[in-house]
């Protein structure tokens, strides 16, 4: 990890929000959780359908909380004295994208395990159809990654639309185009948030290599679009 | 130093939009001098100031810091360090993490942390959160950061904002003992009084233009050196008897005649032997001030 990588997350350590975000989202994504478990109009029949909701939000939460702390540092003009320290903007940027990547590694690993931990009694049950051990690890571990890509595309719109209200908008606001697209065009499910959940479900529609991988396109494409943009940008 | 010059302004531009923020501006700053930076709201001080670390690009022109441009610098905070704006720090942070985290990303040691908030007087309130910082304290936190990589080139704008007047002498006289140890200290203000013991030399700028680059002394004698200044119960009458006697009488205001040059002891004389008491005498410099004044009024540049 490199030392601007490591002062970013020492950045998010020292926030008392980073902690609220840590502690207060396990518990949202498991309240949501039990919510959709315990209706007795849902006719579920995995384990994993419960936990569609939850990991919405959770996703949405996380990217709009990079985008606000990314977009919030330009507002601050705090970004101004890490272009002071590191003049060489990209690897800055990408600094931060890394270090949001690992918050949301984190978050995605405790909201996956909370989840699974609190959705597998109730799911025993009842007519559920309970993950394997080698699926429910797989599945850990594919939420981990699908909500890092979540938060690295958050610091990327951070960077591009850089106020923490505007950046915040531009991630909720996407959610309803994207259902926009997914309605008009019959696309849905290869835009980025319907990924996540298809990452989490191990494949669909799309299959699990490919959503994967789109995902990580997505990701790629903002981060190097936001590289770009921020490298040039002028801090009048 | 890589460069005999600190800092280097060479026909710099920059426009943002319709406005000409900087025009053709030059000038240099050496090694080892306060430089003052003076110029009213817009003359493109902080604009010039951006520049010279790279934070906006220039349109045309040069601003090199210590021989090169500061994005090429191997050692940025080593060379430069620079107060843009005593408010770009995070509210919910304490004042020693804010410099503990640039310190890592500028790979300075922790223990220099302690050593800057030592130095600039910050103390216990390092732990507190930057939010609940009055502005002054800002400032010596802003101050703390620029210093964390003992640079010799130090650029503050403004950094007497919301100091008390304790604070204000504290700056002067801690600008003037890192001038004193050989660093460059770019410095700009509108407390032009302030600037006066402050700097060794002034850089004034008009509508992103370069007016004039004297040192001090050389800027006070350019807008028209010293002058005699005379209180008396007659004021109208001295002020006669000295034009006839040739002296050059600039003004007659209140009880004050005021006089070209610095002969107190022919001024004095002459209401002596007209037998008109001296309430008052004294020689003055121009003010910084005035000499500011003298030289932006109705001339943009006399470069």
């Amino acid at each position: 990890m490199s030392a601007l990588t490591r002062a970013e997350l020492m950045k998010l350590r020292t926030l008392r929000s980073t902690w609220v975000v840590l502690l207060v989202l396990p518990v949202v994504a498991v309240v949501t959780l039990m919510d959709a478990a315990l209706d007795p109009v849902e006719h579920n029949t995995r384990i994993v359908d419960f936990m569609d909701v939850s990991l919405a939000v959770v996703s949405v939460v996380v990217a709009a909380f990079a985008a606000a702390l990314v977009g919030g540092e330009f507002v601050r003009r705090t970004v101004g004295l890490d272009y002071l320290a590191v003049p060489r903007r990209v690897p800055v940027l990408a600094a931060k994208v890394s270090a949001f990547a690992g918050v949301g590694a984190v978050l995605g690993l405790l909201s996956a395990l909370l989840a699974t931990v609190v959705a597998a009694p109730i799911a025993l049950g009842r007519d559920v159809v309970l993950d394997g051990p080698g699926d429910a690890v797989l599945r850990v571990l594919a939420v981990t990654a699908a909500v890092a890509a979540l938060s690295a595309l958050g610091a990327a719109v951070g960077v591009l639309v850089p106020h923490p209200a505007v950046a915040v908008g531009a991630v909720i606001g996407w959610q309803i185009v994207e259902m926009l697209l997914g309605t008009a065009l019959g696309i849905g499910d290869y835009l980025p948030i319907r990924l996540v959940t298809t990452v989490a479900h191990l494949g669909g529609t799309v299959p699990l290599p490919v959503a994967f991988g789109l995902l990580c396109l997505y990701v790629a494409g903002a981060v190097g679009v936001a590289l770009l943009v921020g490298r040039r940008r002028d801090l009048a | 130093m890589s460069s005999a010059y600190a800092i280097e302004v060479d026909t710099l531009t920059k426009t943002f939009g319709r406005l000409k923020a900087v025009d053709g501006l030059s000038f240099t700053a050496e090694y080892g001098r306060v430089v003052g930076f003076i110029g009213p709201n817009g003359a493109g001080k902080t604009t010039t100031m951006r520049a010279l670390v790279g934070h906006i690009r220039p349109d045309t022109g040069r601003a090199h810091v210590a021989g090169r441009p500061y994005r090429e610098l191997t050692d940025p905070l080593g060379t430069v360090g620079a107060v843009l704006e005593a408010g770009a720090m995070h509210p919910g942070r304490s004042g020693r993490n804010h410099l503990r985290i640039l310190a890592r990303q500028g790979g300075i040691p922790a223990r220099r942390v302690e050593e800057v908030i030592d130095g600039v007087g910050l103390g216990r309130a390092a732990d507190r959160r930057v939010g609940g910082y009055s502005l002054g304290m800002r400032q010596r936190l802003a101050l703390a950061a620029a210093l964390l990589g003992d640079p010799a080139i130090l650029m503050l704008d403004e950094p007497a904002n919301g100091l008390d007047p304790e604070g204000i002498r504290w700056l002067r006289e801690f600008l003037r003992g890192l001038a004193a140890e050989g660093r460059s200290v770019l410095v700009s203000s509108h407390g032009l009084a302030e600037l006066a013991l402050m700097v060794d030399e002034a850089v004034v700028v008009a509508h992103g233009r370069l007016v004039v680059q004297q040192p001090l002394a050389e800027l006070r004698r350019l807008v028209g050196g010293r002058t005699v200044r005379i209180s008396v119960p007659e004021p109208d009458r001295l002020a006669a008897l000295l034009a006839e006697r040739g002296h050059r009488v600039l003004g007659c205001a209140g009880d004050t005649v005021t006089v070209g040059g610095d002969d107190a002891r022919a001024v004095g004389r002459v209401a002596f032997d007209h037998d008109i008491g001296v309430d008052r005498l004294l020689v003055e410099e121009p003010s910084l001030e005035e000499a500011y004044f003298r030289l932006t009024a109705g001339k943009e540049s006399i470069r």
